[in-house]
């Protein structure tokens, strides 16, 4: 690849010759992933998410009580979600305040989870997520969402399923799976894909580039791929935490 | 007909349970011949019924009538009390379902019979999930509670230790309220005898490894 300019002028080169990544990744390969449940004392569920550089905190509220008392709706829960970066959480410093993406981001990661929730269940509440973005590194909005439907199970909240997520880039006319931030940054697309495995729904999906009818279909396989491994890891993180209950 | 998590296993959200001709119990919805687990929990199969249940490891407490919980007065109001009963929607105790003779409301101030604070034993009488719960203490049992301990555990644990609370308060000579909310109150003359009861129900509590790690029982002595 000719490579996009940095700051300093020299290329980028996404993708080598090799065919392995800029962080020596093959192209369908996800970052390392751990997930620990249960991290927050003070919150009714919570998880801990590592997805390559990312570090992702999400703590879950509710069902409780709305306050105002106007937003609650008379036939289910509503879902109020805050997507938010801390300061830190990148190289330049991130002002505080919400911004026109971080608010858009906890529209689009409330849109990806509110299909595995039976909201039905508890009218008149309200189930608050608290996202906080203490690291980033490209595919937060994804990472976000496998957290925090984990931390909605662990908060005993009833779900259809977990929701599961990953993004899916184009880097030299290539597809490439889990995207880092200079995936994100200078590659030619960028594809995050929201499911709920068991059920085979798509509750996410979203694009950036431009993509051919056959790299949609290419990119839905990649992803499926890539959630399916991404699954098995959220089940695992609360099965550690909730066995234990099990054998005594 | 394959049965995919046999019964006493655990579930998770999602997780196919079963397929075919079973019906779909509490913590399961079922889709296309499947049924799924809702909750995080215990999976029971009853054969007979070919009724499949998942028995959640932690869940919200769903108020029922008949219930007996442990709540707390949050708000005094104009004809009612609002109880914090530990779940998604909070109790209403109304006047009549308080006092056993009627008031002047208009002269008589409620903080008098119940404060913000104040712990009660209370009696779900209503609920659907049209209309917050109604509460009542107007029975043998219930009531204020002036002196003891409040211990609130996730609601799960409840059911697993009441066999022990039982055994517990005959032993120390206590009397051990347990509400179906996942709270217990202790009550007792003697202050020894609570601190012994809230040490003997932690120590139950904490079998379980991951508990010992994180979870102590939030202790609040009532006035």
């Amino acid at each position: 690849m000719i490579g996009m300019p940095t700051k300093k002028g020299t290329p980028i080169v996404l993708l080598k010759e090799n065919g392995t990544r800029i962080d020596g990744r093959k192209p369908d390969e996800i970052r390392p992933l751990k997930i620990s449940v249960g991290v927050l004392r003070n919150a009714d569920g919570s998880a801990f998410i590592e997805l390559g550089r990312n570090k992702i905190i999400v703590a879950v509220y509710g069902p409780r009580e709305v306050h105002p008392r106007h937003l609650a709706l008379p036939d289910r829960a509503i879902i109020r979600c805050r997507y938010h970066m801390a300061p830190f959480s990148v190289p330049e410093r991130k002002s505080p305040a919400p911004s026109r993406r971080e608010i858009e981001l906890s529209k689009v990661i409330r849109e990806a989870l509110a299909p595995a929730i039976f909201l039905e269940k508890f009218p008149r509440t309200t189930i608050d997520i608290f996202i906080e973005v203490l690291q980033a590194d490209g595919s937060t909005r994804v990472a976000s969402i496998t957290a925090a439907s984990v931390a909605l199970a662990d908060a005993g909240i009833p779900m259809k399923d977990l929701v599961a997520a990953v993004a899916v880039g184009k880097v030299d006319s290539q597809l490439i799976l889990d995207l880092n931030h200079y995936e994100d940054q200078y590659g030619e697309g960028d594809m995050p894909i929201a499911m709920m495995p068991s059920l085979g729904e798509i509750t996410l999906l979203q694009a950036d580039g431009i993509f051919t009818p056959s790299e949609v279909r290419a990119a839905l396989d990649m992803a499926k791929m890539g959630i399916e491994k991404i699954y098995n890891v959220q089940k695992e993180a609360l099965r550690k935490k909730y066995s234990s209950l099990l054998f005594r | 007909m394959p049965i995919y998590i046999p019964r006493g296993k655990l579930a998770i959200p999602g997780d196919i349970i079963a397929e075919g001709a079973f019906k779909s119990g509490s913590g399961t919805y079922r889709i296309n011949n499947r049924v799924y687990s809702a909750h995080i929990g215990i999976v029971d199969i009853d054969r007979e019924n070919r009724m499949i249940s998942v028995k959640a490891l932690k869940s919200v407490y769903v108020p029922k009538k008949g219930d007996i919980v442990i709540g707390k007065v949050v708000e005094v109001g104009i004809t009612s009390w609002i109880v914090d009963i530990a779940s998604p929607w909070p109790g209403v105790l109304q006047i009549g379902e308080a006092l056993s003779r009627p008031i002047d409301i208009s002269k008589a101030d409620l903080k008098k019979y119940l404060n913000i604070g104040d712990i009660i034993v209370a009696k779900i009488i209503e609920f659907d999930l049209t209309r917050d719960p109604l509460l009542t203490v107007k029975e043998s049992k219930l009531g204020i509670v002036k002196e003891g301990a409040l211990l609130e555990f996730p609601f799960y644990y409840i059911e697993k230790i009441s066999a022990k609370l039982h055994e517990l308060s005959r032993k120390l000579q206590c009397n051990v309220i347990q509400g179906a909310n996942g709270r217990i109150v202790i009550v007792s003359k003697n202050k020894d005898v609570e601190v012994e009861a809230i040490k003997t129900i932690s120590r139950i509590i904490s079998a379980p490894s991951y508990i010992r790690k994180g979870f102590k029982p939030k202790k609040k002595y009532v006035r």
